[in-house]
């Protein structure tokens, strides 16, 4: 091959800002960018037999300008496109978001509105980890825990869809308040259809008495049916031999570096780090409502699991809670609908959403729309910890440790 | 005792699962079986109390005896989907001098080729969807014998139901004028084309036979709206997050259960008014559930008397 002068130099200059390692014959190929469970994204992976030495992960092929396009929209016409970057869990994405704007307007949603916006971001926490649970079962050949993980993420996200009318990206938190009150009845059909679950797994009776429909009843039974469910998944999936041996030791992230890395949410806890921003920062409801945040000491892919793991628990303590004290009152501030008017000024805030502590900056003109916007997502945080977790692993730990960090392309890319 | 440990770990998944083995699956086999979680109500919004009712968000229901024809809820939509059009009805309507009636009546070869191609293009659908126009894709068939006779001239309607379009010229462009050019080969000749936002219309001639097509705007007789301007939803668009109900400053717009709205070409996904105002019971745009055959009859019974 006939190389020119200039981009032979230039090639030259190229190899001597590269790294070299002494590994012997290396090979390197890309994972992706297809689906790895989430999104698409790639990683370029560098092995020795069955080695990696080396992981360059690289995001961006889900870019959708989310920052940018909060430039051109309202203040409130923004919220639909903000919940898609974390479709899953739209509510821990669109919080920090009306928290920010709150802020700005110095208002203060009604109390009832509180309650609903936690009930609403803990089912969503919860359906999101459920899917974290699910998927991880498929990466390490359990395809039972899918199965299970779905099923009962249906009656969650039934409840969700109650409140905010559509099963996912309901749009439901608005600055000043939530969209609509929970329903005070559910579905005749719904209640018949869940009570037998109900029998199925708790072995008595839908406690329904008077007025099965009624709304907070059916959440507590929920609730209820949840926590037993949970009770079951831990024999299944993690306590199972197949499980443990392929996540024990794997990934591990250890407490100094967690906190050097800087990541966030069930990361951040997997590594013995108690910080959670439901705790630290408290907002909304959270200041009323008892739960802990749990932590392992284990530093790896099994730590992190378990955590997922018992946050839910907590996640229905915390939603048994906020029903049972939650106010009657109005669940919105009077003010015009679409149109809002927020003050000049730049505010931050930060909610817990399901993989971790998500910010929102924001700059305000004082016109109808917002000067910038600024995310700051979980899954952005927590992929840094990527190239320092995929080293010195055998090819097949990458999908249990890419997995077991929560990472979501979407919300990364932004 | 690792191993007794492991071996009572390896046994408890089974344990755990074995007791779902005899009970009745989550499943719901849909559209053999109903959903039961849907609510029945729709998203509805109240302007006065600045509330919103619980509630499904599904397809849209539109009240046209309500609506004002302000555009409050285009103007929300063009920040978040841009699924909302403002639309008028049109009728299509061609025109015949008395000549031309007279040659009609005898079928006179001449005549009733021009009349075949502008019918022909009228119920042919549109190659490609233009932007910003909105030619509903349900059409009625024309009904040929309903001749009216309007200062001295004849007026047949193409259409039986309102064509809902931003503009008069794009329903001329889109539905009758690939058909009229056509006409050309065959010695018609081509008038000069008035356009408006609310009316449109080609003037054809041939020798001394004068046909023009004319495209006008309707009054749906809505006391509240005169000029008859209604929202149209592309539903390739709309992300269902009801703010346009939010918007709507009259309770003209609301949100229903039906959510089974997938079609087989983009522009059966634009609804126009008229199909926004039927309620889901009324119109139900997938049709009935597929029939079963007997084998899988017999299967879902069987699977209720065993599990
Ligand atoms: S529900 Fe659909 S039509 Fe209404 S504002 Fe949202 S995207 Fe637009
Ligand atoms: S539906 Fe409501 S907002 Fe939309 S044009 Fe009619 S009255 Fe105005």
């Amino acid at each position: 091959m006939l190389l020119q002068e200039g981009s032979a130099k230039m090639a030259k200059e190229e190899f001597k800002s590269l790294e070299v390692y002494e590994t012997g014959p290396t090979l390197t190929f890309s994972m992706g960018p297809q689906h790895p469970g989430t999104g698409h994204f790639r990683m370029v992976i560098t092995v020795v037999g069955d080695m990696v030495v080396r992981c360059d992960p690289d995001p961006g092929f889900v870019h959708r300008g989310e920052e940018k396009m909060c430039e051109y929209k309202t203040w409130i016409t923004n919220i639909p496109h903000l919940e898609r970057p974390a479709i899953l869990d739209s509510a821990g994405m669109t919080y920090p978001y009306v928290l920010a704007v709150e802020k700005l307007m110095d208002i203060e949603p009604p109390e009832r509105a509180k309650y609903l916006r936690v009930i609403m971001a803990e089912l969503q926490r919860i359906c999101s980890h459920l899917y974290w649970l699910g998927l991880m079962g498929v990466f390490a050949g359990h395809a039972t825990m899918y199965m299970w993980c779905f099923g009962d993420r249906e009656y969650l996200v039934d409840l969700t869809q109650l409140i905010g009318g559509q099963r996912i990206t309901h749009s439901y938190f608005v600055p000043g308040g939530v969209r609509n009150d929970a329903p005070p009845k559910v579905p005749r059909e719904l209640v018949k259809d869940f009570s037998r679950y109900y029998r199925m797994i708790l072995g008595k009776d839908y406690p329904g008495g008077e007025m099965p429909e009624d709304f907070r009843k059916y959440v507590l039974a929920v609730c209820d049916f949840f926590d037993a469910r949970l009770d079951e998944y831990y024999p299944m999936l993690l306590d199972s031999p197949i499980f443990i041996y392929r996540t024990k030791g794997i990934g591990i992230l250890k407490r100094e570096d967690a906190i050097s890395l800087g990541v966030v949410g069930p990361v951040l806890r997997g590594s013995g780090v108690k910080s959670d921003t439901r705790i630290d920062e408290p907002y909304d409801a959270y200041p009323y409502i008892k739960f802990n945040v749990p932590t392992m000491d284990g530093c790896d892919s099994y730590s992190r699991m378990m955590v997922g793991y018992y946050e839910m628990k907590e996640s229905v303590k915390i939603i048994r809670q906020a029903v049972e004290q939650m106010p009657e009152g109005p669940v919105k501030l009077k003010q015009h609908p679409v149109t809002i008017k927020v003050p000049a000024g730049e505010v931050f805030a930060s909610a817990e959403a399901a993989r971790g502590q998500c910010s929102f900056y924001i700059r305000s003109d004082g016109t109808d729309k917002p000067y910038r916007v600024k995310i700051c997502s979980p899954s952005f945080r927590n992929l840094i910890a990527m190239p320092y977790l995929i080293r010195d692993v055998r090819i097949a730990d990458i999908p249990i440790i890419y997995w077991s960090l929560n990472y979501w392309p979407v919300e990364c890319d932004r | 005792m690792s191993i007794l440990r492991d071996a009572k770990r390896t046994l408890m998944p089974i344990y755990a699962g074995l007791k779902h083995v005899f009970l009745k699956p989550y499943t719901i086999k849909w559209p053999y079986e109903n959903i039961p979680n849907l609510p029945d109500e729709g998203y509805r919004f109240d302007p006065k109390a600045g509330i919103g009712y619980p509630g499904s968000k599904g397809r849209h229901l539109l009240y046209m005896e309500k609506c004002t024809g302000c555009g409050s809820c285009d103007l929300t939509c063009q920040n978040i989907a841009e699924a909302i059009t403002m639309t008028y009805g049109f009728d299509v309507v061609t025109v015949l001098d008395e000549k031309c009636y007279e040659y009609f009546k005898e079928f006179r070869p001449e005549i009733v080729e021009a009349l075949d191609a502008i019918l022909g293009s009228f119920s042919a659908e549109p190659s490609c969807i233009q932007y910003n126009s909105l030619s509903s894709f349900f059409w009625t068939p024309t009904d040929v014998k309903q001749i009216i006779k309007v200062d001295g001239r004849y007026e047949i309607k193409l259409n039986l139901e309102p064509i809902f379009d931003v503009r008069a010229v794009e329903v001329l462009y889109q539905k009758v004028y690939p058909g009229v050019k056509k006409l050309k080969v065959t010695g018609w000749e081509l008038g000069k084309l008035e356009a408006a936002t609310e009316s449109a219309s080609v003037e054809l001639s041939k020798q001394d036979l004068t046909v023009s097509v004319l495209v006008r705007k309707i009054d749906m007789g809505y006391k509240q709206n005169r000029r008859s301007f209604f929202p149209s939803v592309d539903y390739g668009r709309c992300v269902m997050c009801g703010f346009c109900v939010d918007a709507c400053p009259f309770q003209a717009l609301e949100m229903t259960n039906e959510f089974e709205l997938s079609a087989l070409s983009r522009r059966e996904l634009i609804y126009t008014p008229s199909m926004l105002a039927k309620r889901p019971e009324e119109f139900n745009i997938t049709g009935v559930p597929p029939e079963l055959n007997v084998i899988e009859r017999a299967r879902m019974v069987f699977r209720r008397l065993v599990w």
